[in-house]
């Protein structure tokens, strides 16, 4: 039975999530209990492998779609839909998801159930493809849903102390608060149209064949951006990230800052630029607007911090204001001077260039943040920063992957950080005469400064200071928790020194969210 | 002139309003769950209402429906199994009492 | 009512999100209907123009199953154990 090449990363990843259980009874059984760690990390690599394969059908043949027999889309059938930014996104998810279940191995040896850990980690990264993949809106949110269920139980994974289960019944009720308002938009455009399709909805949005007033189309634009906006961690929907991430295992905070976050603002992106066209609603001053307030009162809040996860969470939401700013100058650009296509698309698609980048550049050094964090507290038993400090100068590896992720996310020349950033910046600068943009552009300038400071403050207390008796006996991390650490902070060096493969791959990507 | 479905798209939008203030204002950790599911049914509603204009309801909203109950009561089961580790930890439901994280 | 401003303050977000709604759902509600093919009834038409929904729905059970086995484990050792910095936890021990 030949499975399409656009379902295989899905099928893969959910049929190795439904056998993990039963591999871990053989496993028992045979007392070998680490095979089913391996037998996850398989199901990661071969469907890692198949999205490069997608990858390379996309770059050469076009989007490729999907349906489920004969079905088709204008009787209302389901249609998955990939395109360079779905895969481009979807590897991301897969890479991260592969290096975490690495990392997982001596992590969570401790822990009980890990069976069960193990499945829901492969279809969180499932879920999140499939966001990725859905070209029908509510089939996107059934994704969703399988994402969203599976992070809220990873976060209170280890339920026998009280700050999981608390954190985790906080995200829950918020996000699903969230989710259920997105799921009101689409059953108002569901309303208006008839259809849930996005490729049918945009061409009756922007024909005009429906005779919804644009006050209606307005209020389901708020509700998709408020919806979605939770899980992505805008302010003021923000206030349960700083505590489900640092309650989650340090695993499963690297997965959820460096890519849950992104999928919210994913499906921002993808519903908002494809079924309302950017040149006749204008959402980009609203998305540049929050975006600025989040980077600022984040900023503000992480300077408070002594819990260093807590600091690193309150930083993913800093750079998930970076994001959409990116995302709304693009926007913006493409409503306000929509009378000269030639002058506001090459801007729009650097802006959103810059943005996608950044998304890879926080995946990989929120990712790295996190998972080194989790070094020191396995070692340590501690979260506190003050008892922390030094602890680098005893954990040599992990601690100079820290201070190169430190400097990568301040922004520092020539890691990758420093890229994705000057490209929003100079984005925003590239229209001298509107000075609303000149202005969000300089509001980003002084958050990134502000934020390096930070950053640059934790790297000194982790690596310069003198470590206390208490940490004096820590000793490095075993290697397999190092691997991942390892690889990912060389590509940080390797995508600062040589961006232009990842240039123009998210380039293409922007394109691809306006072509579409 | 008032026609039937337009009244259940208008009730489906207050019985949403109460859901939120459910969710947002009571100190039981169950009733915040109940004013979840509320939400999650009155959005069927709202589906429904938008999907039929009189007739009988289009398959396609009916099928939204019934997909979306289900997600519903999955949320539920693990929101429900997440409170009881909480009573275990608290002793007592009053979402209160949750205070500890808060900076 | 039990708690007084917090409950005053609970029934005036109501009353704002009323007006909002009743704005909006007037204006929802003038869009005129919308012509649409046939299609066959629910029973043919979820397995077979939906199957992809509820074939990831039945993994959303499965994952919903994990998770509720997940939360109700029976632990046999402690646990790994992390201290949290938080302010007031830190105010008692030093007390």
């Amino acid at each position: 039975m030949e499975i399409p090449l656009l379902v295989q990363p899905l099928v893969i990843l959910f049929s190795t999530a439904v056998l993990t259980p039963l591999i871990d009874i053989v496993g028992k059984q045979a007392k070998a209990e680490k095979i089913r760690d391996i037998f996850a990390i398989a199901g990661f690599l071969a469907a890692f492998y198949s999205l490069m394969n997608l990858y390379w059908a996309i770059s050469s043949t076009g989007p490729q779609t999907y349906i489920l027999g004969t079905f088709g889309v204008p009787a209302g059938g389901v249609q998955l839909t990939a395109d360079l930014l779905s895969v481009y996104m979807a590897l991301i998810f897969c890479g991260i998801g592969l290096l975490v279940a690495i990392y997982s191995v001596r992590y969570m040896e401790v822990d009980s159930g890990l069976d069960k850990y193990y499945a829901l980690l492969l279809t969180l990264v499932a879920g999140m493809i499939g966001v990725a993949f859905s070209g029908d809106f509510f089939n996107l949110y059934v994704f969703w849903e399988i994402m969203c269920i599976s992070s809220y139980t990873l976060v209170s994974f280890r339920k026998y102390r009280w700050e999981p289960v608390e954190a985790g019944f906080k995200y829950l009720v918020m996000s699903t608060v969230g989710s259920l308002l997105a799921l009101y938009a689409i059953s108002l455009l569901y309303g208006f149209t008839g259809t849930v399709n996005l490729k049918q909805l945009s061409t009756m949005v922007s024909s005009g064949q429906i005779s919804a007033s644009p006050l209606s189309l307005y209020f389901t634009i708020g509700m998709i951006i408020t919806g979605f906006g939770v899980t992505a961690s805008m302010v003021p929907l923000h206030t349960w990230l700083p505590d489900a991430h640092p309650a989650a295992p340090s695993s499963i905070s690297a997965m959820l800052s460096g890519v849950v976050i992104k999928t919210g603002v994913y499906a921002i992106c993808r519903s908002l630029f494809t079924i309302f066209s950017p040149a006749s609603f204008d959402y980009g001053t609203v998305l540049m607007i929050f975006g600025i307030l989040t980077m600022t009162v984040a900023n503000l809040m992480a300077l408070m911090q002594r819990d260093i996860k807590r600091l690193l969470a309150y930083s993913s939401i800093v750079n998930i204001g970076y994001i959409l700013t990116g995302v709304g100058i693009g926007a913006y650009a493409l409503s306000h001077y929509s009378s000269s296509p030639k002058l506001a698309t090459p801007i729009a698609i650097f802006a959103l260039m810059g943005a996608m980048f950044h998304i890879l550049n926080h995946a990989i050094g929120k990712g790295l943040l996190f998972l080194c964090s989790g070094c020191f507290v396995h070692e340590a038993k501690t979260r506190d920063i003050p008892e922390l400090e030094g602890i680098g100068r005893k954990m040599t590896w992990t601690g100079t992957s820290l201070s190169i992720g430190l400097l990568a996310l301040a922004g520092v020349p020539p890691l990758s950080g420093f890229w994705s950033k000057l490209f929003i910046i100079l984005a925003g600068f590239s229209l001298p005469e509107d000075s609303f943009m000149k202005s969000i552009s300089i509001l980003v300038v002084f958050n990134s400064i502000f934020a390096a400071s930070y950053y640059l403050w934790l790297m000194q207390r982790i690596m310069l200071k003198e470590p206390k008796p208490k940490i004096a006996g820590a000793v490095e991390a075993p290697a397999s928790m190092l691997l991942p650490i390892v690889i990912l902070a060389a590509l940080t060096v390797a995508i600062g020194i040589w961006p232009g493969g990842i240039i123009s791959l998210a380039e293409s990507a922007g394109r691809a969210l306006l072509g579409g | 002139m008032v026609e039937p479905w337009q009244l259940y798209v208008a009730a489906a939008s207050a019985a949403i309003i109460i859901g939120i203030y459910g969710v947002a204002s009571k100190r039981n950790m169950l009733k915040t769950i109940i004013g979840i599911e509320i939400i999650t049914s009155s959005i069927g509603l709202n589906f429904l209402a938008l999907g039929s204009r009189g007739e009988i309801a289009d398959p396609l909203a009916q099928s939204m429906v019934v997909v979306s109950m289900a997600i519903g009561a999955c949320v539920a089961a693990v929101a429900l199994s997440i409170m009881i580790n909480v009573f275990r930890h608290y002793g007592s439901l009053d979402l209160r009492k949750l205070r500890r994280l808060r900076w | 009512m039990k708690n007084g401003p917090q409950n005053q303050l609970a029934v005036i977000t109501v009353i704002l999100l009323a007006v909002v709604a009743f704005t909006f759902v007037s204006e929802i509600t003038r869009a005129t209907p919308f012509t649409l093919p046939s299609r066959p009834p629910l029973d043919r038409f979820l397995w077979t123009y939906r199957g992809l929904d509820v074939i990831v729905q039945g993994f959303i059970v499965f994952a919903a199953a994990a998770a509720v086995a997940a939360l109700f484990r029976i632990e046999k050792g402690p646990g790994a154990v992390e201290e949290v910095a938080i302010e007031d936890e830190l105010e008692k021990e030093e007390e």
